[in-house]
């Protein structure tokens, strides 16, 4: 797998998607480089995009990684694809901006059932809806947890750090 | 404190309450052959119902606050309670975190407090022995 | 005889009374079989990534050793890996070696520790001893150069705190020789044992299609047969040069099959894996410095001055560990944060593994995945409305049973089989 045929594959389904690559040099005495692409697309473009990136070879998701950014939420795909030869996978990120007021977006679980685990966690820590995922409980917060830790100072989360000692004003 | 103060074989129940498994892996290491706290009759049980010593280790998160206590009501009196490491002692690293309610000793009493990171296998033994006095006074008051 | 039988409904957890961290399991059973599994963890959640957000980044750094203990080399590499990519700092080679050898150490110790948990599930508590009195050689050697039998704080941005010392050599040598000889023994008495192989053989099936579909990291993946290994497929430090390779149970002459007993193959063969790697690491290694910032202020203020994101990831023993993080300019804490440990990946996987399989079967059918959490105190079995508790020596007293009728089994069939 290379990076050229990762990126064909994405611009199938996005046509003149910008695609950055950020090759990572790894090792000391003949150094190799890893591919490493990002990118950002529409929500509405996820699903064809995810859809392409099966396509080109075995598929893993490694994490979805998310960030409050105020007016929007920034939701990071970060993917491998093709793994089996030494140094063959191309790690992908797919950046998806979407706005606070309205955050959903496809779930992809329907190409990638190994998604389901981060899709629920972006769930209750960043409010995010995803349309068509399979189970939408809690995971790893206690069910009714009243708020979203990541969503910037988000006042329930405050509310429940518990202080035992602030050191600050004693040291102070 | 000499060996002859082991009045009785003591058995330990271990609670996990939201612990980073440092402190749970050397407690498994000091029951294994290089420890062997089962030469003195120390011995991991299956139920709180059969403990004479808890041990904790972590800091007490949200969920586990309230399991903390059942466990604790269910184990028979006269019992010790020994918190295993620095985050059950004072919730250590965890200390701001919005899913920990405190140290052990903010949910449970706590007799002894075993601090490390992890504390060594040699240390917890230390730690359950310290327990094994505080039940032979107790029990001499009776 | 199945028409009659009723679906009950069993929850197991969340307080386990030997290792592991809590979880909650609650199976659908009809009569011995499992037929569904629903899994809630979150027992031990305690918000790093949050906490993480408010502290610099040294602070996250001591932070991120504390995510497990038993990985407590693994989640530092990748955060200082994901670092070094969004501020731009390059690791001298010596500490790209040192940092190889360390994760290798902590390899050998995790699947050790797994192999000896393993046993004690199926009811071989010698062999539970037998491991982990071998393990303490690698933990006395990791005590030896980083001055903690568990977590290490090795790893910091820029390099490693710790170098190994020319009168080290021999001591991590000698552990080396002494493993080599002790792994066949091992191999022995788990891969090469009738009753071990009766008891692990077809339970817990993990297929490759589905390994693929669930996104399955680590033993756990290719013990199904993919040959997916981060220090292969996405070299890092250098793992590329050393020419890692992913073991599958191809390597000890089998077709994969997904079961335990593929999970240990491929756990004991990594362990030989790893003092490979460790010698040649030691051999190749330069000399020079062992990180680009020898003082610590001067590295806080540089990464104060940061800006960027990045990705690091590592193969902790477990599987692939990723870290996103995200620096501003002007602020000492990071701006975004999220880890992967392996466990999350490998969550899934348990919902095929425990289809069709009996309650017996439960201990090691969790312990397969080697969770990083896990809990089995007690089994509340639902009948009829009122629940009866199961405890958790009662499931292991199942387990075992189950072995001991096997081992029956085994002696009326092949006598000295």
């Amino acid at each position: 797998m290379t990076a050229d045929e990762v990126v064909a594959a994405l611009r199938t389904a996005v046509p003149d998607l910008a695609v950055e690559l950020r090759p990572r040099k790894a090792g000391v005495r003949a150094p190799l480089e890893v591919p490493e692409l990002w990118a950002t697309i529409g929500r509405d473009q996820l699903l064809p995009a995810v859809s392409a990136l099966k396509g080109a070879g075995p598929l893993h998701i490694s994490i979805i990684s998310g960030r409050d950014l105020g007016e929007t939420i920034e939701l990071l795909y970060h993917f491998a694809v093709g793994y089996g030869t030494p140094g063959g996978e191309v790690v992908v990120t797919l950046r998806v901006p979407v706005p606070a007021s309205d955050p959903t977006v496809p779930s992809i679980c329907g190409i990638l059932p190994g998604a389901e685990t981060t899709e629920r966690e972006k769930i209750e820590f960043l409010g995010v809806r995803f349309t068509g995922i399979p189970r939408s409980d809690h995971v790893f917060l206690p069910d009714g947890f009243p708020g979203h830790p990541w969503r910037k100072g988000d006042p329930e989360t405050a509310k429940l750090v518990k202080r035992t000692v602030e050191w600050e004003k004693r040291d102070g | 404190m000499g060996l002859s103060s082991f009045k009785r074989a003591l058995w330990v129940f271990h609670v996990a309450t939201g612990s980073c498994n440092g402190c749970d892996i050397e407690i498994v290491a000091a029951l294994t052959p290089r420890y062997d706290v089962e030469r003195f009759g120390i011995r991991l049980v299956g139920t709180p119902r059969h403990a004479d010593v808890l041990l904790v280790t972590g800091p007490v998160t949200r969920p586990m606050a309230e399991r903390l206590k059942r466990v604790y009501e269910q184990t028979p009196d006269p019992k010790a309670v020994v918190v295993v490491g620095g985050c059950g002692s004072t919730s250590g690293v965890f200390y701001d975190s919005y899913n920990v309610v405190g140290p052990v000793d903010a949910v449970i009493p706590v007799d002894v407090y075993v601090p490390g990171c992890p504390p060594r296998p040699e240390a917890i033994v230390h730690g359950v022995v310290t327990a094994v006095a505080k039940l032979e006074k107790v029990a001499e008051k009776r | 005889m199945a028409e009659a039988q009723k679906v009950y409904e069993i929850p197991i957890g969340p307080i386990h009374p030997a290792l592991k961290e809590p979880i909650r399991f609650t199976f659908q059973v009809e009569g011995e079989r499992i037929r569904g599994v629903d899994v809630r963890p979150g027992f031990a959640h305690r918000g790093i990534e949050f906490m993480g957000l408010k502290r610099n980044l040294i602070q996250v750094l001591y932070l991120s050793e504390r995510i497990c203990g038993i990985c407590s080399i693994s989640h530092p590499i990748a955060i200082t890996l994901a670092v070094e990519r969004a501020a731009g700092i390059e690791v001298p080679p010596r500490a790209q070696y040192l940092r190889v050898i360390f994760s290798e150490l902590e390899r050998i110790h995790s699947h050790l520790l797994w192999a000896g948990v393993a046993a004690h599930e199926l009811g071989f508590d010698t062999l539970l001893h037998l491991t982990w009195k071998v393990r303490e050689e690698v933990l006395d050697v990791l005590e030896e150069l980083s001055g903690n039998r568990i977590d290490y704080s090795i790893p910091i941005y820029g390099g490693v705190r710790r170098d190994i010392a020319p009168e080290q050599y021999p001591k991590v040598e000698a552990m080396i020789r002494h493993y080599r000889g002790l792994l066949e023994e091992l191999l022995d008495a788990f891969l090469r044992d009738p009753s071990v192989a009766a008891r692990t053989r077809g339970v817990g099936v993990l297929t490759a299609e589905e390994a693929d579909s669930l996104c399955a990291v680590g033993p756990t993946a290719r013990a199904s047969g993919l040959a997916k290994d981060v220090r292969q497929d996405r070299p890092y430090l250098v793992y590329g040069e050393l020419g890692v390779r992913a073991i599958t149970p191809r390597d000890w002459g089998l077709e994969p099959r997904g079961d335990v007993y593929d999970k240990a193959v491929v756990r004991l063969l990594e362990i030989g894996q790893s003092l490979d790697l460790i010698e040649k690491c030691l051999h190749e290694m330069p000399d020079g410095e062992i990180t680009a910032f020898p003082k610590i202020p001067a590295l806080l203020a540089f990464l104060k001055k940061a800006e960027g994101e990045g990705l690091g990831w590592h193969e902790a023993p477990r599987g692939e560990v990723i870290h996103y993080i995200r620096l501003e300019a002007g602020v000492e804490e990071p701006v975004a944060w999220k880890v992967k440990a392996p466990t999350y990946s490998n969550l899934m996987s348990w919902v095929p593994m425990f289809r069709d399989q009996e309650v017996a079967d439960i201990p090691i059918i969790a312990a397969s995945i080697d969770p990083c959490m896990c809990c089995m105190d007690r089994v509340h079995v639902v009948q009829d409305g009122s629940p009866s508790t199961l405890l958790k020596e009662e499931l292991l007293r199942l387990s075992r049973a189950k072995t001991e009728r096997v081992l029956q089994g085994l002696s009326r069939v092949g006598g000295g089989a």
